[in-house]
């Protein structure tokens, strides 16, 4: 007695079994498809899914990456001074790390930063003004404009390597006693991100994580209540110092190791 | 021969769930422990972090986190007539090994039983009569669990809250609340957290629901929608929908699981004792075979030793707390001829199906962004929410959207009739890779005459003990059930406005080829009668007083839902009459 089987394993393996692995035999899974068409009903736009669909799916402005150029270059009509003064054409502002690097950064996370500089759940004294004289389309196309950009990391002399080290350690695995799980784990391999909705950290200038980590810490960045204020609180200085160092130098062109040699 | 170390007042086989929470309830209560787990130690940090943990190939495809089935194996065959052999791949079921057992890889599915499942047989008489149980099966050996739900209603109240499981109520002191599931059983408190974010799919699956009269609600999960801190006091986060929880470890301290909510508290305490690496090879009898002296196990050297100890809890997965009382020769073994004997009897699994919907394209239900138990649902069909009266069999489903990965090796929905390999396959997943929706019906499993579990005649494992022997198929009454559920699923997903429409449900021949649940039950069962279990309500062997089974071997039948939860309530009531009953006069507890 042969029997074939279709595995239809879509929810993949899953433990516990949330999972559809189910088995039928293929003739009978081609005939239900068969008469779930003959009855009609299953049209796209069946019972109600129509309207309910547009109503869940988010609003996506479809980005001018000219217009958000020109908005990098020049600023707005509506008083929005240009982006380049403090981030550089470019995108990779300047090495004083007052200002982050944004170069090829997540469209999605930057178009996300202005709007939560507007609303206040992000608040800061530059950013809200400039982010409220923007329009939900300017922010768009100009978060799409940077988000093309391909631009060098500076080549920074290199933090200590303990720092480093210590940096890495934590960016990889992480402390088990103090219960900080590694950075990478959202973040990315070496802090490449994950788009669209986590940052790149690598080649980030220390001195803006470091500031930045200490508005998810006092609270001035609230857009990520449960995952970055909860991880940054867990972080002393000298942490925040070493996973500031690690990421600057990640993807810098000069390497921890060329400018202090071995012991 | 074996070294026989120091006695201590108890011993676990096994440091999964069941394990950590003996551990931590009798050290509290004074006593020494040892646990002995065969797999490796393992904790979130280093252990479980990105990007190694997300090593689909490993861990879905090569199964890392699972029993090492070149060592010890499990043979399989679906009538007792044919031959078993062993399972060297596991795909059907999935037994965890190493620290915090299954309890690791799990997804969080987190759900209570019903009421009447835990008087199953004098439920179904009362409803239905006995000539109706006959017509659903002659065969069927369903029984009371011994335990009522609520005896365990404080108990499962306990364990929510030690795992931090994210739900809405439907039901607190007999109050049906809006939004939760007016079907779960009366809780006395709300759950510690929220339900997670419906996603995209639930939202659609609610609507279609909804349209057809059910009543859908956000499933409950322990993996958390926000950060918690548990009554031991430690610190668990939210989940972040990374799209890796079963089969994996989670990495964010989100997911429950022995490691985020149990052991940094047992590890630090001096009167409790991990050991690694450790094989239990049996349980010793003092010579009158009623008292348990203790075990004797093989480190990760193989060297033997004997640990002596007052009190044995036996903490494997199920499977194996069955195989561990078989080789250990406690309680008489069944026997399907007779029907005779109690060790193995009434086995039973879970009885699965669903629907695959293709949706349209411009519906993106990006199914990447998942969590392991996030998902819309209804119980409308589950245990005896609906009246079985003319439909000849007895038991039913949870249907809902409840998908949790869009992983690149392990998902790619094709439609029927699209070849299995090459360019038209490749671009059947990119069209329907982002649009389609699954709908799981997960549900009940009869025990029956047929189905047990043995010691296999012929194959041994690395130590040269007999395998366990699996002889399963699934009952015609659990074939009806799935279809009758099938239907329901196919009628929601038309609703919800799929344009292709795949349905599925279990069928005969079980097979342990492809994935269906990690749910094996029973095989050592509670009830109130010796002839009929192996544990008495408490979980205490009826043969060996000091020798206690836990865990999801105590099922008599299985439930319509992940058992996970059921076990957690079920370890706080057997180890609650430990410490206030058993330890105060060593015996046969009443």
């Amino acid at each position: 007695m042969k029997r074939r089987y279709t595995v239809l394993a879509l929810v993949a393996g899953v433990h516990a079994t949330a999972g559809l692995i189910v088995l039928a035999q293929s003739q009978n899974a081609s005939q239900a498809a068969a008469g779930a068409n003959k009855g009609g009903t299953a049209t796209p736009q069946g019972t109600g899914a129509g309207p309910f669909v547009t109503q869940f799916q988010s609003k996506s402005l479809e980005p001018d990456i000219q217009h958000g150029a020109v908005i990098a270059a020049q600023g707005t009509a509506a008083g929005a001074p240009a982006c380049a003064q403090c981030h550089a054409y470019n995108g990779v502002s300047d090495a004083s790390g007052a200002f982050p690097r944004i170069a090829g950064q997540s469209r999605s996370y930057l178009a996300e930063q202005l709007r939560d500089f507007a609303s206040g759940a992000r608040n800061n004294a530059f950013m809200t003004p400039i982010a409220k004289a923007l329009s939900a389309q300017d922010m768009a196309d100009v978060a799409a404009y940077y988000a093309s950009t391909n631009a060098p990391t500076l080549p920074l002399k290199p933090p200590q390597a303990a720092l480093v080290k210590a940096g890495e350690t934590l960016a990889t695995v992480g402390n088990a006693q103090r219960q900080i799980q590694s950075c990478n784990n959202c973040h990315g391999p070496g802090g490449a991100g994950q788009r669209p909705a986590i940052p790149y950290l690598e080649g980030q200038y220390a001195n803006y994580t470091t500031f930045t980590l200490r508005e998810w810490q006092r609270g001035y960045r609230k857009n990520s209540p449960d995952q970055m204020a909860v991880q940054a609180k867990k972080l002393n200085d000298q942490e925040i110092a070493a996973v500031s160092a690690y990421y600057q130098q990640v993807a810098s062109p000069v390497k921890v190791a060329e400018a202090q040699p071995k012991e | 021969m074996a070294t026989r170390l120091k006695p201590v007042d108890a011993v676990t086989i096994g440091v999964g769930l069941t394990g950590s929470m003996a551990g931590l309830e009798l050290t509290g209560a004074g006593l020494t422990v040892v646990g002995l787990e065969r797999g490796a130690p393992r904790d979130t940090v280093p252990d479980f972090q990105s990007p190694s943990i997300h090593d689909e190939l490993r861990f879905s495809i090569r199964k890392a986190m699972m029993q090492d089935n070149v060592k010890v194996a499990v043979t399989f065959r679906n009538t007792s007539d044919q031959t078993a052999l062993p399972i060297r791949r596991w795909e059907s079921f999935l037994p965890g090994q190493g620290l915090g057992g299954s309890f690791v890889h799990w997804n969080g599915q987190s759900f209570r039983a019903q009421a009447a499942d835990f008087i199953y047989r004098t439920h179904h008489l009362e409803r239905y009569g006995q000539k109706f149980l006959d017509a659903c099966g002659p065969d069927l050996t369903i029984q009371d669990w011994g335990v009522t739900y609520d005896e365990l209603e404080p108990h499962y109240d306990r364990f929510e809250y030690l795992i931090g499981v994210s739900g809405t109520a439907g039901n607190i002191k007999g109050k049906i609340l809006p939004g939760g599931n007016p079907f779960e059983a009366p809780r006395s408190r709300d759950y510690p957290n929220p339900a997670q974010k419906e996603p995209y799919f639930g939202a659609i699956f609610r609507k279609g629901a909804e349209s057809l009269g059910y009543h859908p609600y956000p499933q409950p999960s322990s993996n958390l929608s926000r950060p918690y801190t548990n009554p031991l006091g430690l610190k668990m986060e939210a989940c972040v929908f990374c799209g890796f929880c079963e089969r994996y470890a989670c990495e964010h301290y989100a997911k429950g699981s022995p490691q985020t909510t149990i052991l940094p508290i047992l590890l630090k305490n001096p009167k409790y004792e991990l050991r690694t690496g450790c094989e239990v090879l049996r349980i010793n009898l003092d010579s009158t075979g009623k008292k348990a002296t203790g075990v004797t196990y093989v480190d990760a050297a193989g060297r033997e030793f004997e640990q002596p100890a007052e009190l044995v809890l036996i903490c494997a997965f199920p499977l194996n707390n069955v195989r561990t009382l078989l080789l250990s020769k406690i309680g008489k073994p069944y026997d399907p001829k007779t029907g005779e004997g109690v060790v193995g009897r009434n086995y039973s699994y879970q009885t699965t199906g669903g629907t695959i919907i293709f949706m349209d394209e411009s519906i993106n239900i990006n199914p990447f962004m998942a969590s392991g138990a996030c998902g819309t649902m209804i119980d409308d069909f589950s245990g005896d929410n609906f009246d079985h009266k003319d439909l000849g069999f007895i038991g039913g489903a949870y249907v809902g959207t409840i998908m949790t990965n869009g992983r690149p090796i392990e998902f790619h929905p094709t439609p029927p009739g699209t070849p299995r390999w090459g360019l038209e396959w490749k671009k059947a997943v990119a069209r329907h890779y982002n649009h389609t929706i699954v709908i799981t019906q997960l549900g009940t499993s009869q025990s029956c005459r047929a189905n047990y579990l043995d010691l296999d005649p012929t194959y041994k494992d690395a130590w040269g003990r007999p395998l366990l022997r699996m002889t399963f198929d699934f009952p015609e009454n659990d074939i009806r059930m799935a279809q009758y559920i099938s239907d329901k699923g196919e009628a929601i997903a038309r609703a919800m406005g799929g344009k292709t429409i795949v349905r599925v449900a279990t069928k005969r021949p079980y097979t342990t080829t492809v994935y269906q649940s990690t749910h094996n039950a029973g095989g050592a069962v509670m009830g109130n009668d010796p002839k009929t279990s192996v544990v008495n309500r408490y979980l205490q062997c009826w043969d060996v007083p000091n020798v206690f089974s836990l865990g999801g071997a105590a099922f008599p039948q299985n439930i319509t839902y992940n058992y996970s939860l059921t076990i957690g309530a079920l370890t706080y009531w057997a180890l609650e009459a430990i410490k206030n009953k058993y330890l105060k006069s060593p015996g046969p507890l009443a």
